[in-house]
């Protein structure tokens, strides 16, 4: 194909994602740099009182020939980035004297001073919403994988007429709306909902699950495995269907065990198949949202799309959040440049 | 011994893919079961298995609350974002799968970026331009912000099934006489909606389940049901408006649990044509 | 009807060169094939005609007319594709009748046309059906129709047999013989298998990485392989090969010693010689003398081999024959009926006849 026509092709699809995705982002670059307010001025007024009249000063927002709020621009440079960054509290939480324990007054050792440190950063909201992030990829990565996996092993050995009801129950969670799928799992652990209940009558007692920042993280976390395992079901079930039946009987013939067949033949045809689930779980966890909003884990746990959200909404700072949106964009960038390049050499040497 | 070992082996998949399925069910179940009870039977302590029932709340919301409205704003947005992004998109990635040049690898690698972009990430941007031309809260907005979105996603997916389509198809209209675009459109397209239908599944649930979007570039008269839930996320304290947020949850979710009914199968076999090979 | 030119073409992805300045002239009505190895670039070199690849560099030819800058369907020809590249959502009908359809000729003309090209190629009964349900064969009758039902300037055909089974094989390949018998267009056939582009063939290409290796009749190419490349490619079983030297108008090898009209010595030759010019004679004073490796029963021949090093040395003998495998042997030949090639560049040395 001619490249005229691949642009013919291509045009409204990379138009539409030029306007809206890239131009607003060139947008928040420019808005991650400067300051903007609009401008006041402080005026005289005259007000009558039953005492008698009184002159006082009080701000106005100044007014343009059409009578718009005049808004003033102010170039900020790497500030907003900087305040998105926290580094006063960085540098406060390196800083801290951490011989002691503040609160026992015990000395402290090497280890415990680190756990400190890290303690303190965690609070700052980008550096919690970064290591949250990455914690949740940890714990939640490696279990989505195996869930997934066992669940899809598991639904291609049923006899055929459980298969569809099981498929079917089994993709409930992922086409679910997420604020839905969330706000449901909420009303499992709500102070008086079933479970909180169920499990304070079995002797675990009362746990205020949406409370305190560690079990709001484990719902978040919870939430994502109960949301993303089913996709990582689908995907490999699908890619089971492809598994050559001669390759697998071959392996049975050669004497492999069941685990073996699995091990050998199996796994490694589904191999781009796990890196596929992999790397479209990592580029979502940067984006876990509504679970956040649903749990209101904000404090405890949160994550670089809901601080931006944050940003916006809660300080209506819409420079400090085009900020916070342009370090996230960089996170990702770290995490896909390596990849690309290695498809790209890939696609070179296939060429 | 073999018996033995793979007797208990279909022991331990039934209980695992009970348990599963139970996992998976139940917050749908529950959640489905407390929107027909008055709050005091929904968290009642003890649970209850069974409670009187009520449509009390379903009638709150849709008619008291004229969620209806957002019911209608839904399916416009919805099938808005499903025309236009599966129109564009199977040009783009019918194109991408035929062209052999570097140009087309490099798009698909700019357009991997942008599906990994949090939504968020541009919402600023989009305040600023959009305010300034004054296009807030219009239906056409929030279809095109959300088909640009979804654009990513969609062509790479497409691009997959059109791949797995042989080119000898659309080379042979071009010998017998037809243009690129007719040669696309007698020969490709009758035998492309297979991926059609899968990645239009992904584009309806990307567009029915936004959440962020909607609610950020809409005002309430203009929210998609999804988006008009945020109304009652927070709702923990007053009773009645939890009832409603729970009825109007479940309300969200029937359109859902029909589309998985209708296309589980097209699901299953599009992504083992398409998605899984490419 | 039209001439084909190939003039000084190269194709490069990348870095790699799929045909490698490439000059080729057909004439008007002439039945081409282009024969080689798998990814020799024959298919390439085919779709740069159809316009379906462009050259990087070098210019194409239809009739006098310059075509690199035209569409495909601006061309006028017509293609067999290997896969055949049926439209399933048509009937067989629909499927002949397409070029037609999307040429805009006027619609009264077609049926009798479909009607006539698929009398042509006996598929008249199946008209109605879509290609799911057609065999094979059928199938491939569906595309050589489809070709056909119009007159182009010329056909172009990729390995339009390769998927039939053996005996299919061999109908269809007489079918297309005398469809261009009888209609007399330019033909280029693409092929990796040296029997059909024997029978077919007016001139034969060979080609190996991009290049044409020679070019000639089918009985030029088999009597005067220009190259080693050539010589181990035609004929079946290919021509046996041996490396060595000559020393005093001696071939010398290892267990292998050849007298040839040949002055002087040379260092560094391939010996060649086709295994029906070798018989087996007394192992006293055969030219190549070693047990017998393998025995194998044509039918219509047996096959004897003798090994040399990694080399087989197989001689063609009367179907009646039999020896046991192990036993001494020892073949010959009629001096004249050796061939000689430099080992360096492949290329052939002349021998006085
Ligand atoms: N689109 C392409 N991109 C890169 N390499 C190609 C492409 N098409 C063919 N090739 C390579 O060019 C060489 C010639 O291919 P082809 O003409 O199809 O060979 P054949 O003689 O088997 O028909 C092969 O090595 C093939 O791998
Ligand atoms: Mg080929």
């Amino acid at each position: 194909m001619r490249l005229k026509t691949l642009i013919g092709f291509v045009l409204p699809s990379v138009v539409a994602m030029i306007l809206l995705i890239a131009l607003p982002l060139v947008g928040v670059i420019g808005l991650s740099l400067w300051n903007s307010y609009t401008k006041t001025e402080m005026v005289r007024v005259e007000q009558s009182t039953p005492t008698g009249k009184i002159i006082r000063t009080q701000p106005r927002p100044v007014l343009d020939e059409t009578g718009k709020p005049v808004k003033v621009w102010e170039f900020y440079g790497l500030k907003n980035f900087l305040s998105v960054l926290d580094v006063d509290g960085m540098e406060r939480a390196f800083a801290a004297d951490r011989s002691t324990n503040p609160v026992t007054g015990a000395p402290q050792s090497w280890p415990e001073r680190m756990g400190g440190v890290w303690g303190d950063i965690a609070n700052l909201s980008f550096w919690g919403a970064l290591s949250f992030t990455l914690i949740y990829t940890a714990i939640t990565t490696p279990l989505v994988l195996i869930f997934g996996f066992l669940i899809a092993l598991g639904v291609h050995a049923v006899v055929k007429p459980l298969k569809g009801p099981l498929i079917f129950a089994s993709l409930l969670p992922f086409v679910i709306t997420p604020v839905v799928g969330a706000l449901s799992i909420k009303w499992l652990f709500l102070d008086n909902a079933v479970i909180t209940v169920m499990l304070q009558s079995l002797g675990f007692g009362k746990i205020y699950f949406l409370q305190n920042a560690f079990t709001t993280g484990f719902l978040v976390i919870l939430y994502g495995l109960w949301h993303v395992v089913p996709f990582a079901f689908i995907v490999l079930y699908a890619g089971l269907q492809t598994v050559p039946q001669d390759a697998v009987e071959a392996a049975v013939v050669d004497g492999a065990s069941r685990w073996q067949s699995v091990r050998y033949v199996i796994m490694p045809h589904l191999a781009p198949l796990f890196s596929f689930v992999t790397l479209i779980h990592i580029m979502d966890a940067y984006r876990v949202f509504e679970p956040i909003l649903v749990f209101s884990a904000g404090q405890g746990a949160s994550s670089l799309q809901y601080l931006t959200y944050y940003l916006l909404n809660g300080e209506q700072n819409f420079h400090k959040a085009s900020a916070a949106a342009l370090l996230t964009v960089v996170g990702i960038l770290l995490l896909l440049i390596p990849l690309i390049l290695r498809t790209w050499r890939t696609h070179r040497e296939g060429a | 011994m073999a018996r033995k070992s793979s007797r208990s082996l279909s022991g331990l998949l039934a209980v695992g893919l009970g348990v599963w399925v139970i996992l998976a069910a139940f917050p749908f179940l529950w959640m489905a079961i407390i929107s027909v009870r008055v709050p005091v039977d929904a968290f009642s302590v003890p649970p209850q298995l069974l409670a009187p029932f009520t449509l009390e709340n379903y009638y709150e919301l849709w008619v008291v609350d004229q969620f209806y409205v957002k019911f209608f704003n839904s399916a416009i947005v919805t099938l808005g974002v499903l025309c236009v992004s599966l129109s564009i998109g199977c040009l783009a990635g019918y194109a991408l799968s035929r062209y052999e040049g570097n140009l087309g690898f490099w798009l698909l690698m700019v357009a991997l970026v942008f599906r990994a972009l949090p939504h968020s990430t541009l919402l600023p941007g989009y305040q600023l331009a959009f305010a300034e031309l004054g296009i807030w809260n219009r239906y056409e907005t929030l279809i095109i912000v959300l088909v640009a979105i979804n654009q990513p996603f969609t062509i790479w997916m497409l691009r997959s099934f059109f791949a797995n389509i042989p080119k000898d198809l659309d080379e042979a209209a071009l010998v017998d006489g037809c243009t690129r675009t007719g040669a696309f459109f007698r020969v490709i397209v009758p035998v492309m909606w297979p991926g059609i239908v899968t990645t239009g599944l992904f584009s309806f649930l990307l567009a029915y389940n936004d959440f962020l979007i909607s609610s950020q570039l809409m005002n309430a008269d203009k929210q998609t049901m999804t988006a008009a839930l945020s109304a009652y996320i927070n709702a923990d304290d007053d009773a009645y408006k939890l009832m409603q947020g729970i009825a109007g949850a479940v309300s969200v979710t029937i359109p859902l649990i029909f589309l998985v009914l209708f296309f589980q199968r097209q699901l299953v076999s599009g992504l083992v044509q398409g998605a899984v090979k490419g | 009807m039209a001439s084909i030119r190939f003039s000084n073409i190269t194709k490069r992805w990348g870095s790699f060169v799929g045909v490698d300045n490439l000059s080729l002239d057909i004439a008007d009505r002439e039945f081409i094939v282009l024969l080689g190895p798998s990814g020799c670039g024959k298919t390439t070199s085919m779709r740069m005609v159809a316009g379906l690849d462009d050259p990087t560099f070098g210019d194409v030819y239809i009739g006098d007319q310059r075509v690199n800058d035209l569409e495909p369907k601006d061309r006028d020809i017509a293609m067999v594709f290997q896969s055949y590249g049926l439209y399933a959502h048509l009937s067989v009908y629909e499927n002949i009748r397409f070029p037609l359809k999307v040429r805009g000729i006027p619609s009264t003309e077609h049926d009798a046309k479909v009607r006539a090209a698929a009398e042509m190629v006996e598929l008249t009964e199946f008209l109605e059906r879509k290609p799911k349900a057609l065999s094979g064969g059928q199938r491939q009758r569906v595309a050589l129709a489809r070709a056909i039902v119009r007159q182009p300037n010329c056909f172009l055909m990729d390995e339009p047999l390769s998927n039939l089974d053996a005996k299919l094989r061999i109908t269809m390949r007489a079918e297309i013989k005398h469809l261009h018998h009888r209609l007399n267009v330019t033909t280029i056939y693409v092929t990796h298998d040296q029997v059909e582009a024997m029978t077919l063939a007016d001139r034969v290409a060979v080609m190996e990485k991009g290049r044409i290796r020679q070019l000639g009749t089918p009985t030029d190419i088999y009597n005067n392989p220009a190259n080693l490349f050539v010589a181990g490619f035609i004929g079946s079983p290919p021509m046996n090969l041996i490396d060595g030297d000559i020393v005093e108008g001696q071939f010398r090898a290892e267990g292998v010693s050849v007298p040839l009209p040949f002055q002087g010595s040379r260092q560094g030759v391939v010996l060649g010689i086709r295994a029906e010019d070798l018989r087996l004679t007394d192992p006293a004073h055969g030219h190549f003398r070693q047990a017998v490796y393998s025995v194998e029963l044509l039918g219509d021949a047996t096959l004897v081999s003798q090994r040399f090093g990694s080399r087989l040395i197989t001689a063609r003998a009367d179907k009646g024959f039999r020896i046991e495998m192990g036993a001494t042997s020892a073949f010959e030949a009629m001096p004249s009926a050796y061939y000689l090639f430099d080992r360096a560049s492949g290329d052939r040395i002349a021998l006085p006849a």
